[in-house]
């Protein structure tokens, strides 16, 4: 692992460590997390770990593959990793680019992407000059 | 302050424990360092966080709570939490306004966070 992927690395156990703070206190981010069910692995360059969703459960467990993912989320290149986790680059645009590549369930992906806007009001003191 | 500032800080500080692990693993004499040490050291951050590191045989480990035998203890207002994590605010600058059990013992562990932070340089854009 060089500086760099050590970096991606982080901003994404910002994402999942995220989701199991706003978990424990959102009453609106409880209730989403009841609609889904499943395994989320992402490989980002030589970076492993997997988001868990069940019965309105959540963990994520880092540098390691799930057994059974539901899904999988591979961004190869980790210059375009630290774009997506940064938020200059829209999953969808990279989807459809090809730059995030989505095996398994895609409307498993569309469900947990809505989670992904609650991280933008805890957030938001990363970027305080917006 | 607001809930949100306080998800804030356990986020950021969950992940500087993680991020602590995951230097050790690419810098050799960081976790030759690592290893020699013993500490369990309690962070509290306004009236309602309190988490404390454990670091022994060179594994690094976060605990939410407070730990029974602390061997430094950090104390910092929320407000001067979120401008650190933030990165509003060199750490460095926050110390004074930081109530810090052992000073000797801060300063002889002060390496930990400074060499995470040299891995972190730049990561925010």
């Amino acid at each position: 692992m060089d500086k760099n992927e050590f970096q991606v690395k982080l901003m994404f156990y910002i994402m999942a460590k995220g989701y199991e703070e706003i978990a424990k206190v959102d009453e609106e981010f409880q209730e989403d997390l009841e609609d889904i069910d499943g395994i989320v692995q992402w490989n980002i360059g030589n970076i492993r770990a997997y988001l868990k969703f069940e019965e309105g459960k959540y963990s994520f467990v880092m540098d390691e593959e799930a057994d059974d993912p539901d899904v999988t989320m591979i961004l190869e290149d980790i210059d375009f990793a630290r774009k997506f986790f940064s938020g200059e680059e829209d999953a969808t645009a990279a989807y459809m680019s090809g730059d995030l590549k989505i095996e398994g369930n895609l409307q498993l992906t569309m469900t947990i992407g809505s989670l992904a806007e609650y991280l933008g009001d805890y957030l938001k003191f990363l970027r305080p000059e917006e | 302050m607001s809930t949100e500032e306080k998800v804030f800080v356990k986020i950021m500080s969950g992940m500087m424990t993680y991020a602590i692990g995951q230097v050790a693993q690419m810098d050799e004499d960081y976790a030759n360092k690592l290893k020699a040490l013993d500490e369990v050291i309690q962070y509290k951050i306004g009236d309602d966080i309190a988490y404390y590191t454990i670091i022994k045989d060179g594994k690094v480990e976060g605990f939410e709570g407070t730990a029974d035998n602390p061997t430094l203890v950090n104390e910092i207002a929320l407000e001067d939490s979120v401008k650190m994590f933030s990165g509003q605010a060199d750490p460095a600058s926050l110390v004074s306004k930081m109530k810090i059990s052992d000073a000797n013992k801060a300063l002889e562990l002060a390496f930990i966070m400074t060499k995470v932070g040299e891995y972190m340089e730049g990561m925010g854009g």
